[in-house]
């Protein structure tokens, strides 16, 4: 039996299809998590996940044309339709229409467990609807599917017919009357008092500026920093310790013990130690996430994003993308048209991800030290503000006009089990992305470094293939001051994924990760860096072509086109932007050099003021806000 | 009175007593039982009044206003 969830949006939809098929399928406490059907068969049902959706006749989005669209595919199937317990006069709406499309629908009424002022009467309810009703904590999978497994498909027709919303809000007021009692029509559901604080005209910015700098201060600063140390020196003892490795396998097999020096330990564990800064990082993201609070920074932000042609759901993905670019690519669904889509899409890699981070942390912190955490924070914000110029540019070229209804899902005390899950998925994913994507690079850049063209072993560094391949590239790079081929090598091996740069540059500079930031000063490496070369690297790295996986996400999601589109703006605006600091920072010093950039950013603000107010209407704008005749 | 939603959120508060428009936005928000009788509360945040948060039967939607079409209104 074919078993297809449905229903509004944070509803609980995926909740239940986990707790159904024993999944662990992402939940989140915001509208549009699940963007497209999945499936899976368990002993009974075979059971589907749909996106959220209001209605099935007006389609507001993508994610909402994919579900109403595998809804008329299978009409013959049983929907499960998933309503909130504490909002059941909005929800009916959807489960009338369906009921009336003659669905076989069995209504599940979902999230019993929350503190609710109304009592719904269950057998009365399934009298006035005429279909099966269950209610369920979300905990109980045993008990759920006993009772689905009991279910009876007698009548499922509506006796009356509904033409326009208006009646079927009266049906579902006369089925409100009916079933449920102690209801409070006051209650503003979704809004708290905590609301009033972090949605206040005056606070609301600097709550969300705190939390962001608390969660960098947790990743970069003081716990994420301290675990890494912990990580790391482990390692390095355990390496130091072992004497197969030092003693045995460098006197009998010299050439795998170089292999394992340099391409295990030095390549894939260099990376390795920046697990706990991902995990933090994102561990702060799925709090943000589940709270609710995700939603009300769309609606902070709605205006500012309004401008750039876009609305303010595009803070879901633009957030997601500090963890994961590919990840949060996938979000863009929940926009309401293919061109805000795709605009999305070609702006979310601006966003610097967490696979960057240990490129920042190793260069940061071996040409700035401790204030390496205010050249982070900037880097973040340079990447915001290409966005927005990158997305001003866009909106230009193809305007958009999105149009914005979002739900706000009520504050919550997130789950401790959800957001562990979530982060333990994380960090898995980044163990395994380390021991499959990069090891297999690494051992390419070993291989690459250590044999010649005619594919002989070497030790000479100068014969290698890697040195030929990337000093032939060595003049593309030069205008930005990257006259090493090892720079050069790392940011090629950087397109696979963005943390083998780092892993690329533990391999050509020969150090494990405690003498990886003292060989960035030394001349002598393959790859190393002064202070201005070590700035112009890191602009560079947060701007050039996404990695694989994202490009990858990008053709599924908006077509090859859109795809190779991406890459190339990346590029050249990496490119240009690069050039662009590497100039100011040759004409003068690095304080002067950031001066200069301020001006620049402020000359620009200036400008684009002044042509604004010059703006004179035709005399029809009754709601203009900029008129000057007004 | 008949006034754009967007004008009626400047001056709160309002009973709303249809939405007359026909587009999706419109429809959607009949959906959402923004119907007549529904009593509205709007709380502005936003200094260009772009967007606010609108309580529709016990829950709250932040819209967009610039992209509402008329509504039909009773001021209180």
């Amino acid at each position: 039996m074919n078993l297809i969830l449905t229903g509004n949006p944070n509803t609980g939809k995926t909740t239940i299809y986990n707790l159904l098929t024993k999944s662990n399928e992402h939940v989140g406490n915001w509208h549009g998590v699940t963007i497209t059907e999945k499936s899976k068969q368990t002993k009974h049902f075979n059971v589907v996940d749909l996106p959220g959706l209001y209605s099935l006749n007006n389609i507001a989005s993508l994610e909402e044309n994919n579900a109403v669209e595998y809804l008329k595919k299978h009409s013959e199937d049983v929907i499960l339709n998933i309503v909130d317990a504490n909002n059941l006069e909005r929800n009916l709406f959807l489960t009338t229409q369906l009921i009336q499309s003659g669905y076989k629908v069995c209504l599940l009424v979902n999230l019993t467990t929350k503190k609710t002022n109304k009592k719904i009467d269950y057998s009365k309810l399934s009298q006035k609807l005429n279909v099966p009703v269950i209610a369920t904590n979300g905990k109980n999978r045993n008990e759920l599917i006993n009772n689905l497994l009991n279910l009876t498909f007698n009548q499922t027709k509506l006796l009356r017919h509904f033409v326009s919303e208006e009646e079927i809000y009266n049906f579902v007021n006369e089925i409100i009357d009916y079933a449920v009692t102690e209801t409070n029509k006051t209650l503003a559901y979704g809004l708290s008092k905590l609301d009033k604080l972090l949605l206040n005209k005056y606070l609301a910015l600097p709550i969300f500026f705190a939390l962001i700098f608390a969660i960098f201060y947790l990743t970069f600063s003081s716990v994420g920093s301290y675990l890494s140390d912990q990580i790391r020196n482990s390692i390095l003892s355990l390496c130091n310790n072992s004497q197969f490795l030092n003693v045995y396998l460098q006197n009998n097999a010299p050439a795998f013990y170089n292999f394992v020096n340099e391409c295990l330990i030095n390549g894939v564990l260099n990376v390795l130690c920046f697990l706990p800064q991902i995990t933090i990082l994102n561990l702060c993201l799925n709090i943000l996430e589940e709270s609710g609070y995700i939603s009300r920074l769309a609606f902070l932000f709605d205006d500012v994003l309004s401008a750039l042609g876009l609305s303010g759901k595009g803070v879901f993905t633009l957030l997601m993308g500090i963890g994961c670019s590919a990840t949060a690519i996938t979000t863009s669904a929940n926009m309401q048209n293919k061109n805000s889509k795709n605009k999305l899409a070609l702006l979310t890699p601006n966003i610097s991800c967490s696979a960057k981070l240990p490129i920042y942390t190793i260069i940061g912190s071996a040409f700035f030290g401790v204030n390496n955490i205010f050249i982070i924070a900037g880097l973040y914000l340079l990447g915001l503000v290409v966005l927005m110029v990158q997305a001003y540019i866009y909106n230009k070229i193809k305007p958009t006009n999105e149009t914005f209804i979002l739900e706000f899902p009520p504050l919550r005390v997130p789950s401790f089990k959800r957001v562990l899950l979530n982060s333990f998925k994380t960090a898995i994913n980044f163990i395994l992305k380390a021991g499959s994507v990069i090891l297999l690079f690494s051992c390419i850049i070993w291989v690459l470094q250590h044999f010649t063209y005619k594919f002989k072993f070497t030790t000479n560094i100068n014969e290698s293939l890697l040195k030929h391949i990337s000093t032939f590239l060595v003049p593309i790079f030069m205008p930005l001051g990257f006259n090493s081929w090892g720079l050069v090598a790392s940011l090629i091996s950087g397109l696979v994924a963005k943390e083998m740069v780092i892993s690329s540059i533990g391999i050509l500079n020969g150090v494990g990760i405690d003498m990886l930031a003292n060989s960035l000063t030394n001349s002598s490496s393959a790859v190393f860096f002064t202070h201005k070369t070590a700035i112009v690297f890191l602009v560079f790295c947060l701007l050039y072509t996404p990695c694989m996986a994202t490009y990858a996400m990008q053709k599924n999601m908006c077509g090859r086109k859109i795809a190779l589109l991406s890459m190339a703006i990346q590029f050249v605006t990496a490119y240009v932007i690069s050039m662009l600091m590497q100039t100011i920072l040759t004409l003068c010093s690095f304080w002067q050099g950031i001066v200069a950039l301020i001006c620049i950013f402020e000359i620009i603000l200036i400008i684009r003021w002044v042509l604004k107010n010059k703006k004179r209407c035709n005399g029809n704008c009754e709601n203009c806000s900029t008129c000057i005749l007004k | 009175m008949v006034i754009k939603l967007s004008q009626a959120i400047e001056k709160k508060p309002y009973i709303i007593e249809s939405v007359l428009g026909t587009d999706n936005i419109s429809v959607r928000l009949k959906e959402l039982g923004f119907i007549k009788g529904t009593i509205v509360n709007v709380n502005c945040f936003s200094a260009k009044k772009k967007s606010a948060l609108v309580c529709i039967r016990g829950y709250c939607l932040c819209i967009k206003s610039t992209a509402l079409s008329k509504v039909l209104v009773k001021w209180i």
